[in-house]
């Protein structure tokens, strides 16, 4: 599937609320494992919240792997990947901290109510 | 009381051709915080949600945001301090100078990073006012400092803007709602509630 962002967006992929858009549409296509062409052709300004509220939130539920094989990224700037790269490496940080805080959690939890 | 006009920015659009100066604090929040999660932690959801949200509508309406050296200047003094309380953190340092934070290679090459990706992303949705940081220039900010509660970066700003002839300034930074002449546009409850 291709996606026109600017078509979602206009010239300007910057808020947390744009990213939801593509973030909703990203999701739905990863969940049934559709491949996805982002084409920001037209869009003129970007900016990280944009990018961690669609790209970045994914990995909350799919691997860094599977994104990386389901989602290619066409007409945006050398500026513009290093900055969704950077975004990537971030939420990977972040959810992979959660989850080990997570297991912490449930380990206190089960050894004080053995 | 505020001297300026304060604007509530949930509640304005953007104006087509005015030009606006958007304030480091903005620039944290819009460029910087959202690459580091730590950093996010510490803003309240309004600071995230409403600042980027304001910018894209700006440049969809075709307002003109700038920024000035002096800012890109608090942007870099201010990330290399969040990440410094960052480490400080996660290594369970009560104590660590800037100086020594800088010796760390890995922690300079970050900071430095940070710096690159949050500044590139300024520059690519505002224009520079070159100031000139002349005579004339500090007294006019030292005037304004003795009659306000700004800090030196802050009236540095505040003049760069009066002499770009920008009236709106974007700011979460409630001293500005002491400048006269100013219309502030803010998202900050307590700048509001002025």
């Amino acid at each position: 599937m291709k996606v026109l962002v600017a078509d979602i967006t206009g010239g300007n992929a910057i808020s947390m609320q744009s990213g939801s858009g593509l973030y909703k549409l990203l999701y739905d296509a990863m969940s049934k494992s559709e491949s996805v062409e982002l084409d920001f052709s037209g869009v003129k300004h970007f900016a990280s919240p944009f990018f961690n509220a669609s790209i970045g939130l994914l990995l909350k539920d799919f691997s860094v792997d599977l994104l990386m094989e389901k989602i290619t990224i066409n007409n945006l700037p050398e500026f513009g990947l290093e900055l969704v790269n950077e975004v990537i490496e971030n939420a990977i940080t972040y959810y992979e901290s959660n989850d080990r805080s997570a297991k912490a959690r449930q380990e206190i939890i089960s050894k004080n109510t053995e | 009381m505020a001297i300026a006009q304060v604007l509530d920015l949930s509640r304005e659009r953007p104006i087509k051709g005015e030009k606006y100066l958007v304030d480091t604090n903005i620039w944290v929040w819009v460029a910087y915080a959202a690459i580091r999660s730590e950093a996010k932690s510490m803003a309240s959801q309004y600071q995230i949600e409403n600042y980027p949200r304001f910018i894209e509508e700006a440049l969809a309406d075709g307002a003109i945001l700038y920024h000035t050296p002096l800012i890109l200047c608090e942007l870099m003094n201010v990330i290399e301090s969040i990440e410094l309380d960052i480490h400080k953190n996660e290594s369970s340092i009560a104590h660590l100078e800037k100086k020594a934070f800088r010796k760390i290679a890995a922690k300079r090459q970050a900071v430095i990073k940070y710096i690159k990706l949050s500044i590139g992303q300024v520059k690519l949705m505002s224009i520079c006012i070159d100031s000139n940081l002349d005579a004339s220039f500090v007294d006019r900010s030292m005037e304004l400092l003795s009659s306000t509660k700004l800090d030196a970066y802050d009236s540095y700003i505040a003049i760069s803007a009066k002499d770009g002839k920008i009236d709106y300034i974007i700011t979460d930074d409630v001293d500005y709602c002491d400048i006269p002449k100013v219309m502030v546009v803010t998202a900050n409850p307590a700048s509001l509630r002025k």
